[in-house]
Parts: C-alpha cells; structure tokens; sequence
C-alpha cells in the first residue's frame, strides 16, 4: 500500500499531489518538469514537503499532522536512478552489500546470495563500475537496493540510459521482482508503452498537479483530449485472461470483453496479460475484413467522431467493441466510407504487448 | 659537500617534526572545514570562508603576532594554559608547529574542498537511502572519493610548513635545538660572516625534502585516483 498526499513548494514550481494504491506498481506519469522526481525525492526523505502525509505499507514517512518526518536513512526505500549511481571506489560486491544489515529487519527476505542470483550479477562481482555495461549497471543497482530490505522500490527512468535490448532485459527483472517481493514500486517514466506490462497504476502528472489517476487500463482509455496529448498518443489497454498459447505460430490468445485478441508471444508466464492498442494501429472498414492480414478483429457501433488537435487531416474515431477503442484515419478515409455516430463498424489492429 | 654540522641536522630534524605535527594537527580538522565549506550552506558561511583564508592574505608576521597575543603568557589562553597546566607554546618547537598549522591550513582546506565539491550528490542520496547515516557516509563516501585531494593537500600542507618563516619568527623567536627550522637557520647562517656554506647547504636540503615530498604527492595521488577508476 503506498498512500501519498503532499504539498510542496520551491520558488516558482508548486506541487501538490495526491494518491492512494493497494496494490502492484504505479508508475509517475508526465513531461519533465512536471514533478516526477521532486515527488519520489519527496517519498524517499530526500525533500521535506511543507505539508501532508505520506505513508508506505503502514510506516509514515511524514505527517505534518503528527510531525513525523522520518529522515531518508531510516525510511528504507531502494531508489534506482537513471544513472545507477554506483559508488566508484567499491567494488560490485561491495556496492551490492552497502545497505546490507548485519540484524536484517523484518522484511529482509533475500539474502546475498539470492539476490546476486535474482539479478544475474555473480560473474562480475570482483569487477569495478566503471568497467561494466549500462544494462550491468542497473543491474547491479538493482540488486543494492534490493538486499537494504526496502519497504517501497523507487525507480527514477532507469531504462532512460540504455538501449533497446538492456531496456527489455531490464523491464523482465523489473516484473520479477514485482511478482516475487510484492513491496509497492513507484516508477517514473516520460514513455508508458514502455513500461506497461510492469505497472498495474498510473498518475499522470502536468505542471505539479495529477492530470488523472488511477488503474492503467482505467487511465488509458478514460483520457480526455489534452490530458491524452499531454500524455500519450491516444491509445487503449486492454487486460484479458490468457486462455491459449500457440508455441507452432507463436501467437496467444486473450480473452478480452471486447472478444479474443490474438498477441505475438514467445512464452506465456502469466494467466493475465495487457494489450496496447494505440490509435494509429486501428483500421476500419464497413463490411467484415476477411481476406486480410490483420489477425485481430472487433466490430461495434462508432459512438462518436472527432477531430484530432494534431493534424487537421485526421479524425479520431471512437468505437464501442465492448470495450472502448479508438481508431485514428484520415478524413478522407472517414468521408469516404461515410462514417457516423451510430453506424456498426469493423475495426482491425495490432496489438502491441510485452514479453517477460 | 662537507657533512652538515650538528646546527644544521637540528634544523633538518626539527623542521620535519614542526612540519609533521603542524600536519597532525591541522588535517584532520582541514577536512571537516573542507566538508562543511564544500556542501553545506549556513548563515555566516562567507565569514567562516573568510576566517579561514585569512592566513594566506596576510603578512605571516602580523599571523605570529596574532598567535604572541593569544598564547603568549600574557595572552588569555597562554595565561590559562601557564596557569592550570603549566604549560606554554611561546618559545617552543610546539608553538613553531602551530603557527605552521595555522599558515598551512587554508591550502589544506582549499586542496581538499576542491575535491569534495566534485563528489555527486547523487552517491550521498543512495548511500542515505541504503541507510548510511552521516557519520558513515562520511567514512565510507566522502573521504575515500576525496582521498586524491586529502593527500595533494597534505603533501601542500607539509611543504607550506616546512618554508614557514614569518609567523614563526614572530611567535617562537629563533632558538637552535627548540625553534630554528630550516628557514631560520638559513637566516641566521647568512647572517653570521662567512656562513655562506652553511645557509647554502641548507638550501639544497630544503629543495631535496620539498621535491621528496612533491614527488610523493604525485605517486600517492595517482595511486589514489586509479583505486577510484578515475584515469
């Protein structure tokens, strides 16, 4: 459970957030310089806020109510930053064990041993950080903030400096250790697609306030124009139960409200997965597509159709295949096949989803 | 060259322990000056940067005479010494070792602050977050990244001590065997008709211990630096 409630203050940037999660991952949402890290800087003790209240699994950092203000060291968050922040003068081994208690606290549920195993980081134990890959790095930062025992995991962009491959390798981890240590994880990130099969909550923050909040497929598909362009591309997520995976054409099949959704697969671990259907990825078409490449397929009446604020040569088209869908397409397009509120459409894409 | 003559060894000897125990005394609290100059901000901080250059803005002479006034027998904390310890620096090798301490300390500090202010503050958040608390962070972050500037002020530090006149004239006076470092002795040497020899072999050994110490600092430092993955 992570809780957070703050008000915070310095010279011309005001912040003042609010939010409230049960379970899973949430990731920080928004442009730079819209508060992202001043907010993980604050629930890491980094930064003190003038006012409010922020509490993790039951352990209050601060309250201005009460006056507790429990100083960084005491607060036992591993924080991941971009730029791992590997102490230079240690070794790997070293690095990895800083935080390591000699009277592990409650909690402690990993021991060096594990968590060198966890993260896959034994053949370069001996090693300095200057001599290690990007991808080695967060690795290794990773695994230091795992053994402090931490209550909360606060993770600051860390794919920001690596390359596709690392990103991916990380991102796996990343969900491991969700899955395996169930501690709240605060994720700040300026690129969603990127981290969607991690996070189970998002807060989209502009300017120091919350644009919007709440799950990941409530937020994708609840975003109202400007906070969409704030944000992301508009775009939907959709969860479905995996009810078969086909290893021969390597494809799974989710079981969706708005019907099967054939993803690109190469191993199914998990009973729920996340699809991302951005709206550029969405075609339509009048009568049933049978004779085509694109594997998934959904129809519904068209609820409405827009104008899109980035370009005026392209309409936004939502459409309600039981869950709500939208396709961007050209206004020729749109003109052409006459397309109004209320008609029944097809509409093919792909989807985008996430290995582990 | 003839042997050195016992005047000249004393001095040599005398102007290593003057040098070594103004180090003692001064680094450890040149490095808490450098940490706290470095990274933290307080009312007042202009001063205390003021206060603690002052030494290498003023004539060394008016230095000693500041330390005659303060700890001299008739000063407050001379009187106080003499009193309840029986004890006083005027005119001692101690009191010689001070006032090098206090010449030296404001290169000391600026040689170790400089290194200090290159320390990511990023490193000092995560070991905080790892649960260092001041005291560790210190040992275990900060001094080690800043070993390179600790020793380059050091090694200043001890040369600066070494060449120290001024101050130490004015406060200890230039005694043979208690207060004559090697820069007195020169001065008295050519002083005295036909001790050119006597002042120049001094010379010669003063050039010998500061390039000693000054190749040292230049092997330390770069050892230091490679411990660090720096180079």
């Amino acid at each position: 459970m992570i809780s957070v409630s703050v008000q915070h203050t310095v010279s011309a940037f005001d912040l003042a957030v609010s939010f409230d999660f049960e379970h899973g991952a949430t990731a920080l949402f928004g442009r730079s310089g819209s508060g992202k890290t001043t907010l993980v800087d604050l629930i890491a003790g980094l930064k003190t806020p003038e006012n409010g209240e922020i509490n993790v699994d039951g352990c209050i950092y601060f309250s201005s109510d009460t006056g507790i203000n429990l100083p960084t060291e005491q607060r036992r968050v591993g924080y991941v930053f971009q730029d791992s922040k590997l102490f230079p003068h240690l070794t790997v081994a070293k690095n990895i064990s800083y935080g390591c208690k000699s009277d592990p606290p409650d909690g402690a549920k990993m021991s060096f041993s594990e968590v060198v195993d966890f993260l896959d980081v034994r053949s370069f134990l001996d090693r300095a950080p200057n001599t290690l890959s990007g991808g080695e790095k967060q690795r290794v930062a990773m695994a230091r903030a795992l053994l402090s025992a931490p209550r909360c995991l606060l993770m600051d962009e860390p794919l920001a400096s690596l390359g596709g491959g690392h990103k991916q390798e990380i991102l796996s981890l990343l969900t491991k250790v969700k899955r395996e240590i169930g501690i709240p994880l605060v994720y700040v990130s300026h690129n969603i697609e990127e981290i969607l099969q991690l996070i189970d909550n998002v807060v989209v923050l502009s300017h120091g306030r919350v644009l919007t909040k709440g799950t990941i497929e409530d937020v994708v598909c609840n975003l109202d124009k400007s906070a969409a362009g704030e944000a992301f591309q508009r775009s939907v997520a959709w969860s479905g139960r995996v009810t078969s995976h086909d290893r021969e054409t390597g494809l799974a099949c989710l079981e969706t409200k708005a019907g099967p959704v054939l993803v690109p697969a190469d191993s199914v671990t998990e009973q729920q997965r996340r699809v991302f259907i951005p709206a550029r990825n969405v075609s339509l078409s009048i009568t049933d597509p049978k004779d085509t490449s694109i594997l998934n397929i959904v129809s519904g009446p068209v609820v409405r159709v827009d104008s899109t604020p980035d370009s005026a040569s392209i309409v936004e088209v939502e459409i309600d295949a039981g869950l709500p869908l939208y396709a961007h397409i050209t206004r020729f397009s749109a003109e052409k096949l006459g397309i109004q509120p209320g008609m029944n459409i097809f509409a093919s894409f792909k989807a985008v989803t996430f290995d582990d | 060259m003839n042997a050195l003559s016992p005047q000249e060894t004393e001095a040599i000897l005398l102007s290593m322990r003057v040098a070594g125990s103004a180090l003692l005394f001064s680094l450890p609290l040149a490095i808490l000056t450098a940490w706290v100059l470095a990274k933290y901000e307080f009312f007042g901080k202009s001063l205390v940067d003021a206060l603690v250059h002052l030494p290498l803005v003023l004539p060394p002479v008016v230095v000693g005479y500041g330390l005659l006034q303060f700890f001299g027998r008739r000063g407050f904390t001379g009187d106080f010494l003499d009193t309840y310890f029986g004890f006083s620096l005027a005119f001692t090798w101690q009191g010689a070792a001070i006032a090098s301490a206090v010449m030296a300390f404001p290169l000391i500090v600026r040689a170790i602050r400089l290194s200090m202010e290159d320390i990511d503050d990023g490193l000092l958040a995560v070991a905080r977050t790892l649960g260092a608390g001041s005291v560790k962070r210190f040992l275990t972050v900060v001094l080690p990244l800043s070993l390179p500037g600790v020793i380059a002020g050091a090694v200043l530090g001890f040369a600066r001590s070494l060449g120290e006149f001024g101050a130490t004239i004015a406060f200890v006076s230039n005694i043979p065997g208690e207060t004559q470092t090697i820069p007195l002795a020169v001065y008295s040497f050519m002083n005295i008709p036909g001790g050119e020899m006597e002042a120049t072999r001094l010379v010669w050994a003063s050039i010998f211990l500061s390039l000693v110490s000054l190749v040292l600092s230049e092997v330390l430092t770069r050892k230091a630096r490679r411990s660090l993955g720096q180079t």
